[in-house]
């Protein structure tokens, strides 16, 4: 699948802005802030599972955290797909609101 | 995972559950996740907050979870399912082989356990059960004391008075020399079972009445109570109660009580009960009075108090009973009624009952078929399952935990089991009828009555799932799959060596079988061809009546005059029961130092043509004379054994005579013995004399021509005295088979049992063989390239099968032999068991095995090289 949805399109966003600390809770916290209100775990899991299935993301496994009780944490990047459909959906977007804008002024 | 100093605080629990329910790839991290939010929530809040949380999270996840390990599972069932179909379906024979011999085990170890279930069930149906005792007398014999279970009429009454532990006390007695002409309207039936007993009987035995009041339903002299079965004889559908009997042709019974019928499994069986008075006397052989301290008749059962010993009691009794007559050397012994059925072996007594020797041995019969069926079901499987290596291998390769491999392994030996467990059912319906014809009992098969029995072969058949599952299921999901897959099978050879020993075992038992039934067979066909020192052949008996009996003669002369009927004689007991009364022989000068026990004899009473009929000879002296008849006991002929006694060297011409000293007869001749008695005994002294009072049966010699004509003819001639009688005639050799009924069932079971061990041991070998063959294939394919003969093929092959029925029959060969001694130990005649036998039965296995095993072997030295190398 090419395509991605809204939080996904979201996750990605919020991946590319906190890396190299985006793992699940921080970028659960970070789309909770910007978004005002809390988001579940799931809600963030789950798109995470299936960018990275269809290579939208990597991971790979920090050190140790003492704050985690010496558990690692999964932290993911961006691959160059992603940045690419992140540029190309932006592009869309923006003009369709560029077209919405101009209907409207 | 979780770590002892733990920096976070997450509930330990909830934690774990969490672990086991997060995605197997990522567990590490997500857990670590959920503790950093698990710290931040409580940052913001209080503990028990954040806990919740933590137990919200985990609980939101399980659905999904239990979902997602149904499907999988499921899938996999599947997958197991159909892996398991197709295997069966490539192997049909095997399969075959397998599920059919496991469910013929199953099911004959089913019924040997119906059958040792009712045979342990006996008498236990009534309510006080455990509280009731039969009193059995023992009387000291010189061929080792005589235990009976008929003692004197007194004793029940008296001990109900004397001793407070008894409640109640009923004497029993089923009239078993004589039918009971039992007439009602126009229908006349001769009655085996006709019984009389004490009032108080049914206060001691739980025998539900259907109508009648069980209190006073023998309370007056002239009531008799009867069984449906006997009511549906006589009045079908009709209402028996009141309705009046007439018994013997005189004497009038009315009916007060209607019983079910008596259970199988009861050792007292009668049809109808009389009251025990007086007036019995007039019309049945009931000798003594009521309470006759010294005649031994009656069957004594007493009821006692709970928590009465039984020891403490006996021994009571006994000092009660020295007191009374310090001079009597009867002794007493209390026997529980639950243990009479089975432990009554020694005892006199004319009930046909168990024996516990025969339901040890079956339980044993039935363990070994069992084991047999479930080591070949191991064998089997655990033979196939190196062929399942390589599956085993690519399920390891592709990412099957060993936990799933287990699982499979386990659950296709459990499909197999099941399987075999319905066949074995359906086994057991289809020849249940059979079954209950050869144990000649009927046991009802009732499966909600016998859960116990089928949860027992559930549980005996999972036992065997699990134990054939767990060498596959745990040896085969260790294998490296490198190895596997690369064909080094390691540990081959000691589960070559736990096989080999199965197979011997199975075999040992086949063997022992083997002799076992040859044994008994040539010891039954013994006992059938001795020569009894009578002529037993083409001889009818019947029981004669009222005017046959007072005119015996003209009667005999009467039937005479039919050619078919070679020779007539008339006797007091039928030459095969044990009927003949013991009592002391006394002759003149008789040594006083003889001991009343060494001296005792068995009479009968006869006619002068008695020993013609029977074509015996007479050694000394001669035969009856014409006055016999008219001076009854004047006259005595005596067997070998009691001249032999006698210890005088001519008995001719001494008075003689029974229990006292009045010498009614002389001995007038001595007649060659003859076994009056089935074979089980030595011949014992017998005395004959002509008492025309006793006079019992008509004996005919009839030719064999003609037979049925002849028989009209003495029916007519039996109407023609008595026309009310019915006529019912039996042929001595038949009475003769009937006194080794016993055995021949044994016979016949053993036969059953050997032949399937014997199969289901073939089964197993022959499923082997295939297995041990196809493992052989490029090994026999180079010897062949090589030069090897078919024949030299097929020898090495066998080879190792021999190997194993030759240690099977040094194993089954002395245990067989000690055991089958000891059987013959029951008889007084008995073979001498050959060493033939012994060969016989190990050339027959061999023989056996070896056909077994050539179908699979010659097939394999005459392939084709060429093909067998190319295998795979």
């Amino acid at each position: 699948m090419n395509t991605i949805g809204r939080r996904e399109e979201q996750i990605l966003l919020a991946v590319g802005f906190l890396v190299p600390e985006a793992y699940l809770v921080s970028i659960k916290q970070y789309l909770s802030h910007i978004q005002g209100k809390p988001i579940s775990i799931g809600a963030v899991h789950v798109p995470l599972r299936r960018l990275e299935r269809a290579g939208y993301i990597r991971s790979r496994l920090s050190d140790p955290s003492p704050v985690r009780g010496g558990r690692r944490r999964k932290l993911y990047s961006l691959t160059d797909r992603a940045v690419k459909i992140l540029e190309e959906n932006k592009r869309v977007h923006d003009m369709l609101w560029a077209k919405y804008a101009n209907l409207k002024s | 995972m979780t770590k002892t100093n733990d920096p976070v605080f997450s509930p330990r629990i909830a934690r774990k559950i969490l672990y086991r329910l997060l995605p197997f790839d990522e567990r590490e991290s997500l857990i670590g996740d959920f503790d950093e939010l698990f710290l931040d929530i409580l940052k913001i809040h209080n503990r028990p907050a954040a806990r919740l949380w933590y137990w919200g999270q985990v609980l939101l996840l399980l659905p999904r979870s239990v979902y997602d390990l149904m499907m999988w599972r499921m899938t996999m069932l599947k997958n197991y399912l159909k892996i398991a179909i197709r295997n069966m379906r490539r192997n049909k024979g095997y399969t075959f082989i397998n599920i059919s011999g496991l469910a013929i085990g199953l099911a004959s170890c089913f019924f040997i356990l119906l059958w040792v279930q009712n045979e342990l069930s006996f008498d236990h149906f009534h309510e006080n059960a455990d509280r009731i005792c039969r009193i059995n007398i023992r009387l000291p014999r010189s061929s080792g004391d005589l235990v009976s279970a008929y003692s004197t009429s007194a004793l029940g009454p008296t001990f109900k008075e004397e001793f407070p532990e008894v409640v109640e006390a009923t004497r029993f007695k089923i009239v078993v020399d004589k039918k009971i002409l039992v007439s009602y309207g126009n229908k006349n039936f001769l009655e085996e079972k006709f019984g009389i007993a004490d009032p108080s009987i049914f206060k001691v035995f739980t025998f539900p009445f259907i109508k009648g009041n069980p209190e006073t339903a023998l309370s007056h002299p002239d009531s008799i109570v009867i069984t449906e079965n006997f009511s549906q004889k006589y009045f079908g559908g009709e209402e028996p109660l009141g309705k009046i009997l007439t018994v013997e042709k005189e004497h009038k019974f009315i009916i007060t009580g209607l019983i079910k019928n008596i259970p199988h499994h009861s050792h007292l069986q009668f049809d109808s009960l009389v009251p025990f008075t007086e007036n019995i006397r007039t019309f049945m052989p009931v000798y003594g009075s009521p309470n006759s301290f010294s005649l031994h008749f009656f069957r004594n059962y007493l009821l006692l108090k709970e928590g009465t010993s039984l020891l403490d009691f006996s021994d009571k009794i006994h000092n009660y009973l020295i007191k009374r007559d310090p001079e009597d050397t009867v002794t007493l012994s209390l026997q529980p009624l639950t243990k009479i059925h089975l432990y009554s072996g020694h005892i006199r007594d004319l009930y046909p009952r168990g024996n516990i020797q025969y339901v040890t041995i079956f339980s044993l019969i039935g363990f070994f078929i069992l084991m047999i069926a479930c080591i070949n079901f191991i064998n089997l499987t655990t033979a196939r399952a190196a062929s399942r290596a390589k599956e085993v291998g690519i399920r390891k390769v592709i990412g099957a935990e060993r936990k799933s491999l287990i699982r499979q392994f386990f659950g296709e030996s459990l499909l197999y089991a099941f399987l075999a467990l319905v066949l074995a059912l359906g086994i057991v319906l289809v020849l249940h009828p059979l079954f209950v014809s050869l144990v000649g009992r009927h046991i009802s098969l009732n499966f909600t009555q016998n859960l116990t029995l089928l949860g027992g072969i559930s549980v005996i058949t999972l036992a065997a799932a699990v134990l054939s599952g767990s060498y596959p299921a745990l040896f085969l999901s260790s294998f490296k799959p490198v190895k596997v897959l690369k064909g080094v099978h390691g540990a081959e050879k000691g589960k070559k060596f736990f096989r080999r020993i199965l197979v011997v075992s199975q075999f040992t038992i086949a063997i022992g079988l083997i002799i076992t039934t040859s044994v008994i067979y040539m010891q039954f066909k013994y006992l059938q061809k001795k020569n009894l020192g009578f002529d037993k052949e083409h001889m009818v008996y019947f029981r004669m009546e009222g005017e046959m009996k007072k005119k015996h003669e003209i009667f005999r002369e009467e039937l005479l005059k039919n050619p078919g009927i070679a020779k007539a004689t008339v006797t007091s007991s039928i030459l095969t029961r044990g009927r003949y009364v013991t009592t002391i022989f006394n002759w003149q000068g008789k040594d006083p130092g003889i001991d009343a026990t060494a001296s005792q004899a068995d009479y009968v009473s006869v006619d002068k043509h008695f020993i013609d009929a029977f074509g015996m000879e007479i050694v000394q002296g001669r035969n009856f004379s014409d006055d016999a008849l008219k001076k009854p006991l004047s006259e005595i002929i005596i067997n070998e054994a009691a001249f032999k006694i006698m210890n005088v060297e001519s008995p001719l011409g001494l008075k003689a005579d029974l229990m006292n000293n009045n010498f009614r007869g002389t001995i007038i001749g001595v007649v060659k013995d003859y076994n009056f008695k089935s074979l089980h005994n030595n011949i014992t002294p017998l005395i004959m004399w002509v008492n025309p009072y006793l006079f019992k049966y008509m004996f005919l010699k009839i030719h064999p021509d003609n037979l049925i004509e002849t028989l009209h003819f003495v029916e007519k001639k039996c109407r023609e005295f008595e026309p009310q009688f019915p006529f019912e005639y039996h042929f001595l050799d038949e009475a003769f088979e009937q006194l080794y009924d016993a055995e021949a069932k044994m016979g016949k079971l053993f036969n059953g049992f050997t032949m399937l061990v014997l199969f289901i041991a073939c089964l197993g070998l022959f499923g082997l063989a295939s297995y041990t063959v196809e493992s052989r294939t490029k090994e026999i394919g180079i010897r062949k390239i090589l030069g090897a003969s078919s024949p030299y093929i097929v020898g090495i092959l066998s080879r190792e099968f021999i190997g194993f029925i030759f240690l099977a029959n040094i194993v089954a060969w002395p245990v067989s032999f000690f055991f089958m001694q000891n059987w013959l130990k029951n008889f007084a005649y008995k073979i001498h068991i050959s060493i033939l036998i012994f060969f016989a039965a190990g050339f027959a296995a061999v023989l056996i095995s070896l056909l077994t095993v050539s179908y699979q072997t010659v097939k394999a030295a005459s392939a084709n090289p060429v093909d067998s190398l190319r295998y795979e």
